[in-house]
């Protein structure tokens, strides 16, 4: 019975986890700018992983399997904005502009 | 010899070897196993890795309840960040797709605090840092789906208040840093 219930819940998981990750990709196509697409390339790809390790952990055949993957998980999540946050970067000093018509630009570079 | 106080007696930096024991720790369990070429292998990564790294000059104390509020929030607001962004990408509307730079000020220039609600913006709702800025204190956010700026900042200020509460700078606080 448990076990039934882990796969269920692992099944859900890796389906959640694969469904962010196309939608992840789906955008890469259907953003307007660099900035957009990096939104899209953090938060569901983000997700997509955290749901597809703890999928993983959940069928993990040990708990040294499993602290393995949530150690991993935790790195993940405190280096993609740092990956993210620097292509931002690189393309706000570049000079682009959001390509949204009506923008609102605050920063004190211009 | 201790008659005349240190300028920050609470703050001292903790000791390079926890950092060191803490990294190999980590070192060990991503090899999944204990062997002599991990421990030797480890001993090279953990040194250059500090040689490399910056020492950091603040300690901070962990607020146990407070980082769990702060972990159950941040889980949160990935999902909703996540649904959100996906609605944007499954039918992209002028309003969703509205986009802008807000510039929204930190209240503290404290570095992890800092790190930490940088990250925390990236993964939330509609927003993504672009830069931060340390005199003043602020990050630049980009926003995707924006509305009022202003509600930007009130998120930023609300997340960043978390973030503090569940780890706080030690002596960096006007109250604990005294000339006493």
């Amino acid at each position: 019975m448990i076990e039934v219930a882990r796969d269920v819940l692992a099944g859900t998981l890796v389906v959640a986890g694969a469904l962010l990750a196309l939608i992840a990709a789906v955008g890469m196509f259907r953003m307007p700018d660099v900035y957009a697409r990096i939104h899209v390339a953090t938060k569901p790809a983000t997700l997509s992983l955290v749901a597809t390790l703890a999928a993983a952990a959940v069928r993990a055949p040990s708990w040294g399997t499993a602290a393995l993957l949530v150690l991993a998980l935790l790195l993940q999540l405190w280096t993609i904005p740092a990956a993210s946050h620097l292509i931002g970067r690189a393309t706000r000093r570049s000079g682009l502009p959001p390509a949204s018509p009506d923008a609102v630009d605050e920063s004190p570079g211009g | 010899m201790t008659a005349t106080a240190p300028p920050r007696p609470t703050a001292r930096p903790r000791p390079r070897w926890v950092q060191a024991v803490f990294l190999m720790a980590v070192w060990c369990t991503l090899w999944g196993e204990v062997t002599w070429a991990n421990l030797l292998s480890g001993v090279v990564v953990v040194t250059v890795a500090l040689a490399w790294c910056p020492r950091p000059d603040r300690r901070h104390r962990v607020h146990p309840i407070a980082a769990v509020r702060f972990g159950v929030t941040f889980l949160w607001l990935l999902v909703t960040s996540s649904i959100a962004v996906a609605a944007t990408v499954i039918r992209p509307t002028p309003g969703r797709l509205r986009a802008g730079v807000v510039l929204c000020p930190l209240s503290t220039d404290d570095p992890l605090v800092a790190t930490i609600v940088a990250d925390a913006i990236t993964l939330t709702p509609g927003t993504l840092t672009l830069d931060v800025h340390e005199q003043p204190p602020a990050v630049e956010v980009h926003v995707l789906g924006l509305g009022d700026p202003d509600e930007v900042r009130a998120d930023v200020a609300g997340l960043e208040r978390l973030v503090l509460d569940a780890v706080t700078p030690i002596g960096a606080d006007p109250t604990t840093d005294g000339a006493s």
